[in-house]
């Protein structure tokens, strides 16, 4: 009998020792923000602590509490949370799933608390990507990456091929391409994922559209959005490029001087960083236009949050003080989306010899998929992939292809 | 006869290489310099190879995730067991009103999967203030419908002699559940131990959704190696080596009680 009880008693002790008493014991008023990430992996979570203890030195009323979780599982969690009704006050969103948290009402509107010199100090392009059609500001960006083309210099030496620019369109990249590629040695002059995300772009690039501009039509079978279809299935077919990449094996084509040119982000720019070979980047080359696909992550904050002026105040902070986003670009953070000209400086010094400024160049002409209402990113993302898979392998054409993408586009949008 | 037994063994060996090989490229992308991908053979006995990588882990405060683990699984498991093993024998041997009744809501509780009742679990426990606790972690998988049906399957097995003559000796009900009747349990515990542990080690779902970063356990920190553009397998491989390593353990320690104890599930 003893033994039981006293077990019991333990387990309840074990409970209510975990639970702990987290509420302020000295009487001041402090607010206690909390955050939710998954940007900040592992090795650079002394970084955010460094933040943090700066912003509390400045704000001594406003403690931070923060939350890392990885990024495959950061939404399932996020999610659960929100609908638990414990969401935190400030949580970070990537541009695909934020548009889905602003739907169904998970953010604050922003607009009235970002004054208009804080406005300028954000690079547009990112901006506005975390703001709806009509410029409700839902989230403040915090970082972003560019793809870009990078390129082996040493093989395009060896081939004597000029290096490309900025100016180049799809016709000097193939014919470039062509020159490039090596079969015998097994180099690919042009290595790009075959996926929904070059897709969109390459549209993008040749002036097409997926939708109309509110949303309310499909336009998948435009002859721009085939003529861009066209000229992926081309460089396959041609063997400029591989049918088929295997995960990581892209970068690792490029690592080995198998590829001449390499479409990836920036974030590869450290990967690369000890190669053995000299390389560079370059903006994509464009067709009738130039665009880019960019990635951006933003921080938002919780529309059921109870201390608005402190999350937002944090927000501000995280996103666009200059010593913050210094400290960021010294530890290897993803590039800070401000316009700060010490900032992005001090981002380009950080080069092992590529030119960053394309990085900011791109972004300039920056697009990211589309996402109408309703549908998931992911979703539309896997629909249209596996539309355009079957034109890749011969089985349809391009424009049967893009039928039947239309066709199950319009279906997910009913 | 010898052709036989030579191809049976060419079979075998096929069959174990097969498994075997995820692990060897697991340690072989682990001991990996740069966490190259693709191997070819050539490159194996070539390749740069460094305990650097375990290092970097234990830099990365996975002593401290580890020891999460242990907290949890340990205490998870004991408390099953206990509520198992109690629950079990009162289902097997005591009369009461309801009881069919209390068994097939158990036995029914089986069939739901956890992701239904992750939302309302997460709301209670917010209302009990135990969110990013290692209570939340543990209290609600203190129960197990399967460890109580496991246990009770059990305890029937038992012949009723044995209690019957505690009694007579004037043992307690409880005194005779602990003293008398849980030794004789040893098999059982051990099996269903080992299955609530590896449960528990390897728990990700509710983990996820409930830790904070003090009580962040293996399998999630392991996610954390993975980047949203890009993941570093050697790292990854390593952090699962680490998180192998104690189901090992325990597997190989229980084995011989695992095994005798599923053969026993059937016998009534």
């Amino acid at each position: 009998m003893k033994k039981v009880l006293s077990l019991l008693t333990i387990f309840i002790l074990i409970l209510a020792g975990c639970s702990g008493n987290k509420e302020a014991s000295d009487g001041s008023e402090e607010t206690t923000i909390d955050l939710a990430l998954y940007s900040v992996t592992a090795d650079k979570e002394d970084t955010l602590k460094e933040i943090i203890s700066m912003f509390e030195e400045k704000n001594p009323n406003i403690k931070v509490n923060y939350e890392i979780t990885p990024y495959d599982d950061y939404f399932t969690k996020l999610q659960t949370n929100i609908a638990g009704g414990n969401a935190p006050d400030v949580f970070e969103l990537n541009y695909e799933n934020s548009v889905t948290y602003y739907e169904n009402g998970a953010t604050e509107n922003l607009s009235d608390l970002l004054t208009d010199e804080a406005k300028s100090g954000y690079d547009q392009t990112a901006l506005e990507g975390f703001a709806t059609a009509d410029g409700e500001q839902f989230g403040l960006p915090a970082s972003f990456s560019t793809v870009l083309t990078f390129y082996n210099k040493d093989l395009f030496d060896a081939a004597g091929v000029e290096y490309p620019t900025d100016e180049w369109t799809w016709e000097d990249e193939m014919a470039a391409a062509e020159k490039l590629t090596d079969k015998d040695n097994g180099v690919y002059g042009l290595v790009t994922p075959y996926s929904y995300n070059e897709f969109y772009k390459t549209v993008a690039q040749n002036s097409g559209s997926l939708f109309n501009s509110d949303y309310s039509e499909v336009t998948m079978v435009t002859p721009e959005n085939e003529e861009a279809l066209n000229y992926m299935i081309d460089a396959i077919n041609k063997g400029y490029t591989p049918a088929n990449l295997g995960p990581d094996e892209d970068t690792n084509l490029f690592k080995n001087q198998k590829a001449a040119m390499l479409t990836t982000g920036s974030w590869m720019f450290g990967t690369f960083a000890d190669s053995d070979f000299k390389w560079d980047v370059v903006t994509e080359a464009g067709n009738t236009e130039k665009a880019n696909h960019y990635f951006a992550n933003a921080v938002a904050m919780s529309s059921s949050s109870e201390n608005i002026e402190a999350a937002y105040k944090w927000m501000e902070f995280y996103t666009e003080d200059p010593d913050v986003q210094k400290l960021k670009v010294e530890n290897d953070w993803e590039t800070p989306a401000v316009t700060n000209k010490e900032v992005i400086s001090a981002y380009e010094a950080k080069s092992n010899g590529e030119d960053r400024s394309k990085v900011f160049k791109s972004l300039e002409n920056g697009v990211n998929p589309p996402i109408p209402a309703g549908v998931s990113a992911s979703e539309l993302a896997d629909t249209i992939d596996g539309a355009i898979q079957e034109a890749k392998l011969g089985e349809v054409s391009a424009k049967e292809a893009l039928e039947k993408a239309q066709e199950e586009v319009e279906n997910l949008m009913k | 006869m010898k052709i036989k037994k030579i191809l049976i063994y060419l079979i075998l060996l096929t069959i174990a290489i097969t498994f075997t090989l995820p692990f060897i490229w697991m340690f072989l992308m682990a001991l990996s310099v740069d966490g190259t991908l693709v191997i070819s053979p050539g490159e194996i006995l070539s390749g740069d190879y460094s305990l650097e990588t375990f290092k970097n882990i234990f830099n990365l405060g996975y002593s401290q995730y580890i020891g999460n683990s242990f907290i949890v699984s340990i205490l998870t498991t004991f408390f099953q067991l206990l509520f198992a093993a109690m629950a079990g024998y009162a289902l097997a041997r005591f009369e009461f009103k309801g009881k069919k009744l209390v068994y097939r809501l158990i036995l029914s509780l089986l069939m739901v999967p956890f992701i239904v009742v992750m939302i309302p679990l997460f709301i209670e426990m917010k209302y009990m203030n135990l969110i990013g606790t290692f209570g939340a972690l543990i209290y609600p998988k203190v129960f197990s419908a399967f460890a109580i049906f496991f246990m009770r399957q059990f305890f029937l097995s038992l012949p009723r002699e044995l209690e019957e003559a505690a009694y007579i000796d004037g043992c307690s009900t409880i005194k005779t559940f602990f003293v008398v009747i849980l030794p004789q349990m040893k098999t059982a515990l051990a099996t269903m131990g080992i299955l609530a542990f590896m449960g528990s080690w390897n728990d990700y779902l509710w983990p996820l959704v409930i830790h904070s970063s003090d009580t962040m356990t293996l399998p999630i920190a392991l996610n954390q190696l993975s980047g949203q553009y890009t993941t570093e397998w050697n790292v990854v491989m390593a952090g699962a080596i680490i998180s192998i390593i104690p189901i090992i353990i325990v597997f190989l320690i229980g084995q011989k009680y695992m095994v005798a104890g599923i053969t026993n599930t059937g016998n009534k």
